[in-house]
């Protein structure tokens, strides 16, 4: 268990406890007003996946700490320090001075660990008029730049931010990604995931937290193999297995009471599954979750005896026959394109959503939230992560059968990869 | 994209009034329900009204009215003064300005279905405050003896309302003092003036459930509706079920169970999942513009046995028979003939005219559902119903598992409301 410790600094009521609060102690933004200022310096110990220990010193910002912090405290404070977060206060009262202690502070931390992150928060950029914060954050940027080649720092990254929008979850995101360490090795798996899920993203979650951690785009204009045959084949079992359910509606419109019939109307998609595809497939599934290596998810998968409708075909998104009538419509709309800001406003419309959860004596587990366009499936996932998987709808020619099964299909991509990525969630 | 009140089918619109002293937080309240404005935007990003400021509210069929947002201190001389007082103003309203200036102001209240009354719990005391209030509610209950008067005890926030203790004493201080009030105006009895006292704060989802409860009043279907749920409800097992406006996030009915806040507000917590989620990742490209109109003409999708359903809708048509009489409560007989009248209307052109408003600009759309699975056992389920109208449904996981028959039910439920809607919209006509 590798305990990081990191700096949390910057001017009093610049907003460092409430970010804290927010992000690992699942304050809601309105109960910062709460807080009370930082005396001295705050030792905190969040856990983050697992057992990552980040150890946060929230620094008190008022003038007479500095003082101590530059002095009696210099090497306690600064030494084998990971990180540095630095907040500036968009409406600070004397930003000349802000800028002097964060010169004092990255000469401190030069001078004691130089191999430190740097990260500078602009924050509370919602007070800032919405047309005007590009270019009120832009400018201090140009400063935050000139006062760290002052000292001689080249590496830093700087992000502005507020505790009322997603911006506070994407600085955040990439301050923790710095301290995972590997996280090329997850993100690669879960790009085969995707592709393997016929997913437009996948995107990882820390449990706690929400912050993203790793997420992965399809890449359109591959996947033009012989699954789609697959897929073809499988609509048509689908079809027999509307069939049955003709029969089971038909019984159920003169009473509809139905409480006797839970047995028989079990078309829930994973039964639709299970009647379409039976029996090669579940050999199928057995084997990838068996397989321990990195690769044993995708051959497995990936190439299926070839007589039989393979897991692919379950996966990918359009069968040829489908595709032959409606290609006119789908086949010239590359992967759509997403809102850039999407993972962390995804951070925070769950993670508000988790809180709303608590207060009703419950958690979330799973849910899956769709339209005429594309599902998203947000699961639990790991021990300590959430996964998302976003399945666009491509289907524009009203042949809606595939849908059910491709949804079981997810449900059960993402059960079969828990175990499987269990082992490449990054432990420290 | 400038309104005209005066529009026929505008101006017999239900009307709600927003009255109250400068600064209660009435524009706030509308900001926050209605706009998505976020609440501590409401500090620093609105102004003093200076105008009557009118809006309509128009995202579903079944719900729809216009908002009335009056000047803190102008209210009281337009209240108070016949004489011809600007009683409007603001750039799209003029035109109806000038047909309202001659008007005597009782007049105001004559056409409104509801008057809004928001009073500041933080800003004691309230004497003057309830005295102007009770002048109003007199001349409005005498100019319309229907009109609902509502109060919103409101920012019941904050270091004053910490504990629940406080709000309610807040409110019983309030009755109180109107009473006295009303008794001295010459209402003697409490029944002469029906009012309602709402706790109310932007800051959590208290004026979300006040609001909902002013609009209920609103809707003649409501019994319908209700009685419609309870059908579900106990169809298919369910705890809970609330028909939600999902641009608002009121809820406009519910079954006869007893509501509980808690749930109510997971569930409008899910509606926000629902549409920012959509707005993210469901506007995409793909879908051709008509898709939506398309896919809403089909009342029911996904899985398998539903398609069938779908086409068959002499079936369907059988199964709101069975739906809306089967467990007919017998004192209800009112109710079941007019489902039953409603029934026969449903038909093509019900369903041809559906979403072409802002439906394919919305990610709200026609095959729009979400399922939340939580810890305690339980699922949320929300699914389109009507143009921006939800089911969202409360059930335990294993009644969840016939969820075939639980979209079946409420494929007949949406057809019903659809049935409802498009009578509420002749009617209107
Ligand atoms: N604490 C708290 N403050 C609120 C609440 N609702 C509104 N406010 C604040 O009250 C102030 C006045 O709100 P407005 O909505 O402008 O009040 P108004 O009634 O429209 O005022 P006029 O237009 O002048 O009549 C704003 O600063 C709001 O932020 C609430 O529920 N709690
Ligand atoms: N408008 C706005 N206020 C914020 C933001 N972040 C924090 N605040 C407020 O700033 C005040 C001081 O925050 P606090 O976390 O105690 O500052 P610290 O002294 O740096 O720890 C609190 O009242 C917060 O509610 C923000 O992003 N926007
Ligand atoms: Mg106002």
């Amino acid at each position: 268990m590798a305990k990081k410790k990191v700096l949390l600094m910057g001017k009093a009521h610049s907003g460092k406890t409430s970010m804290r609060s927010i992000i690992f102690a699942n304050y809601l933004a309105r109960d910062t007003m709460r807080l009370s200022p930082t005396l001295d310096v705050e030792h905190h110990h969040v856990r983050f996946l697992g057992d990552l220990v980040l150890n946060l010193w929230d620094c008190g910002g008022q003038d007479a700490f500095y003082e101590s912090y530059f002095e009696r405290d210099r090497e306690t404070i600064f030494r084998s320090v990971e990180l540095l977060i630095y907040v500036f206060d968009i409406e600070s009262d004397c930003p000349e001075k802000d800028f002097d202690h964060f010169a004092g502070v990255l000469e401190a931390l030069e001078e004691n660990s130089p191999d430190a992150r740097i990260f500078v928060l602009v924050h509370k950029m919602d007070l800032v008029a919405e047309e005007e914060r590009e270019l009120i954050l832009e400018d201090r940027k140009r400063l935050i730049e000139e006062s760290c080649l002052g000292v001689g720092v080249q590496h830093f990254q700087c992000f502005g931010t507020s505790i009322w929008d997603e911006t506070l979850y994407k600085a955040w995101s990439e301050i923790v990604t710095n301290l995972i360490p590997n996280i090329g090795v997850l993100e690669s798996h879960l790009a085969d995931f995707c592709r393997i899920c016929d997913a437009d993203e996948v995107v990882l979650f820390e449990r706690a937290t929400f912050l993203v951690i790793s997420h992965a785009q399809a890449k359109r204009g591959e996947n033009d193999d012989g699954s789609r045959v697959d897929r073809a084949r499988l609509t048509a079992g689908v079809e027999e297995s509307t069939l049955n359910n003709d029969e089971i509606v038909e019984g159920i419109s003169p009473s509809l009471a139905g409480a006797n019939l839970d047995s028989t109307v079990n078309e829930d998609a994973d039964d639709a599954l299970q009647m379409s595809t039976s029996p090669p497939e579940s050999s199928l599934i057995d084997d990838s979750t068996k397989g321990g290596d990195a690769s044993a998810l995708s051959p497995s998968v990936h190439s299926p005896p070839p007589p039989s409708p393979g897991n692919v075909a379950l996966t990918s998104s359009v069968g040829n026959t489908q595709r032959a009538k409606s290609s006119a419509q789908a086949a010239p709309s590359p992967t759509p394109q997403f809102d850039a800001h999407r993972f962390e406003k995804i951070s925070n419309i769950v993670k508000q959503f988790k809180l709303s959860c608590g207060k009703a004596q419950s958690q979330f587990q799973g849910m899956d939230v769709r339209n005429s366009k594309f599902t998203a499936f947000i699961d639990a996932f790991t021990a300590n992560t959430y996964i998302m998987v976003i399945v666009s709808n491509t289907q524009s020619d009203g042949q809606e059968w595939g849908k059910g099964v491709h949804k079981a299909a997810t449900l059960l991509n993402i059960s079969k990869a828990r175990s499987h990525f269990e082992q490449f969630i990054p432990r420290s | 994209p400038a309104v005209d009140f005066d529009d026929p089918t505008i101006s017999a619109l239900p009307r709600i009034l927003l009255m109250g002293p400068r600064r209660s937080g009435k524009t706030s309240i509308q900001r926050v329900v209605f706009h998505k404005m976020s609440p501590h935007e409401t500090l620093f990003r609105l102004e003093a009204t200076q105008l009557l400021e009118r809006a309509v509210v128009d995202h579903t069929p079944l719900c729809r009215f216009t908002i009335w947002d009056f000047p803190g201190d102008q209210y009281e001389t337009l209240v108070n003064e016949d004489t011809d007082k600007d009683t409007n103003g603001g750039g799209e309203e003029r035109s109806g300005a000038q047909n309202n200036r001659h008007q005597p102001s009782d007049e105001i209240f004559v056409k409104a279905t509801a008057l809004i009354f928001v009073l500041d719990a933080q800003d004691e005391p309230y004497d003057n405050v309830l005295q102007s209030f009770t002048d109003t509610v007199t001349r409005a209950v005498r100019a319309n003896p229907s009109i609902a008067i509502e109060v919103f005890v409101h920012k019941v926030d904050g270091e004053l309302f910490l504990s629940d203790e406080a709000k309610y004493d807040c409110r019983r201080d309030v009755m109180q003092q109107v009473s006295d009030e009303l008794a001295d105006a010459g209402f003697l009895s409490h029944d002469a003036v029906p009012i309602s006292y709402h706790l109310t704060s932007i800051y959590d989802h208290s004026v979300f459930e006040a609001f909902s409860r002013v609009v209920q009043r609103l809707i003649p279907e409501l019994p319908t509706l209700e009685h419609l749920l309870n059908v579900l409800v106990s169809t298919c097992s369910m705890e809970k079920a609330y028909l939600f406006d999902v641009a608002s996030k009121l809820y406009i009915s519910t079954d006869s169970s007893p509501v509980d806040m808690q749930s109510v507000e997971l569930c409008s917590d899910m509606i926000d999942v629902v549409l920012d989620v959509s707005g993210i990742y469901g506007t995409g490209g793909i879908g051709p513009k008509n898709a939506g109109a398309k896919a809403a003409m089909a009342p029911l999708e996904g899985d398998g046995s539903e398609v069938k359903v779908d086409g068959q809708d002499a079936l369907a048509n059988d199964a709101i028979n069975e739906l809306t009489s089967s467990n007919l409560d017998p004192s209800n007989n009112d109710d079941d003939e007019l489902l039953g009248k409603l029934v026969g209307q449903v038909g093509p052109t019900a369903e041809e005219e559906a979403n072409d408003q802002d439906g394919a600009a919305s990610a709200y759309d026609s095959e729009s559902s979400s399922t939340i699975y939580l810890s305690n056992g339980m699922v949320l389920y929300l699914k389109e119903v009507d143009t921006m109208l939800a089911l969202v449904c409360l059930t335990r996981a294993e009644n969840f598992k016939k969820k075939s028959l639980i979209n079946y039910n409420i494929g007949c439920l949406k057809k019903a409301l659809k049935a409802l809607a498009s009578k509420n919209q002749a009617t209107i006509a």
